[in-house]
């Protein structure tokens, strides 16, 4: 390849010969050498987070530990019941200054809401197969 | 020291591997010359160029458990320098000389040294960082192609092509009587003092 070379002797031997000064400034080598006594190697570093992951990874088994000792019932044995038709609860008959209090109006309101949501959830949610067979 | 010249590189890296810091450091003393004076023709700039050399070993201590002991270590410490000098070069390309940035020795220097500083600076100019850096390594570090092409993750034959258009592209822009500071006005890069 160096037969090949496009580049005149005079050029290559240039390209040669010394640079003027390029060693680094007094001292550098002292600051590398300590900078490198003091640097973390990769090993340690690549691995400085196993330590917490593994914490980690063991309290959240531990907290999953009730969960999943928990029996679950099988799926061909839930029963859905049909919703049934929303039960309106007759409004107690407010008297005028009821309404005139906004906080209390309201705290009815959120009230109702809860009831209805409630009553919805318990109607709705698969529930266990009844071992009388009253259902 | 407890590391003697007869050892070679290979049982340093894989002492190193194992754990030895010494180890590390006789490598770092050996490679560290090398590779701050092509840092520093790359970046032209003193202080970039200890920066970088730092950065180079250090890097190479984190990455030192990627090494194949079996395989020459200055090609892979050349290979992070190059990266390191290439994001740095991309930020703020060096158009200064040699020269103009590097305080000269009050020693006299010869002549041809400071003609070899113009010619790098040349090339730096002109050159891409690959094809500057296949210069360097093989011109004067003595590197093979194939340590050449490991250096800039290339294939050999890739290498010989980046290597044959760099010195086409030197040989395009050599005009003596506009680099050589012994052909052209000395005011421009006569050393400082």
């Amino acid at each position: 390849m160096k037969n090949n070379d496009p580049l005149s002797k005079s050029t290559v031997d240039l390209l040669r010969a010394p640079l003027p000064d390029t060693a680094p400034r007094p001292g550098f080598e002292t600051r590398l050498i300590c900078n490198l006594k003091t640097a973390s190697t990769g090993n340690t570093r690549r691995f400085s987070w196993l330590p917490f992951a593994a914490a980690a990874v063991l309290i959240a088994l531990l907290a999953a530990l009730p969960l999943l000792q928990t029996p679950t019932p099988a799926p061909s044995n839930l029963t859905t019941n049909p919703p049934p038709p929303p039960v309106e609860t007759p409004r107690p008959v407010l008297e005028l200054d009821h309404f005139a209090i906004p906080l209390r109006k309201e705290a009815t309101a959120l009230t109702d809401t809860a009831t209805r949501a409630g009553q919805f959830l318990i109607h709705c949610l698969p529930s266990l197969p009844d071992p009388e067979g009253t259902l | 020291m407890p590391f003697p010249d007869d050892k070679s590189d290979a049982d340093l890296a894989r002492a190193a591997q194992a754990g030895s810091r010494e180890a590390f450091g006789e490598l770092t003393l050996r490679h560290y010359p090398a590779v701050h004076a092509f840092l520093l023709s790359l970046l032209a700039n003193r202080t970039d160029a200890e920066d970088l050399t730092q950065d180079t070993f250090l890097r190479a201590l984190t990455k030192l458990h990627h090494f194949d002991p079996g395989q020459p270590f200055r090609p892979w410490v050349f290979t992070l320098a190059r990266r390191l000098a290439i994001t740095r070069w991309r930020r703020h390309k060096p158009t200064s000389t040699l020269d103009d940035s590097i305080p000269h020795p009050h020693a006299p220097t010869p002549q041809s040294a400071h003609d070899a500083a113009a010619l790098w600076s040349l090339a730096r100019e002109h050159l891409k960082p690959n094809e500057f850096a296949a210069l360097w390594l093989f011109y004067r570090e003595d590197l093979p192609v194939k340590d050449i092409a490991r250096v800039l993750k290339k294939s050999e034959a890739n290498a010989k092509v980046i290597l044959h258009r760099a010195r086409t592209t030197l040989r395009e822009h050599l005009s003596p009587e506009s680099w050589l500071p012994s052909h052209r006005n000395a005011t421009a890069i006569q050393p400082t003092s």
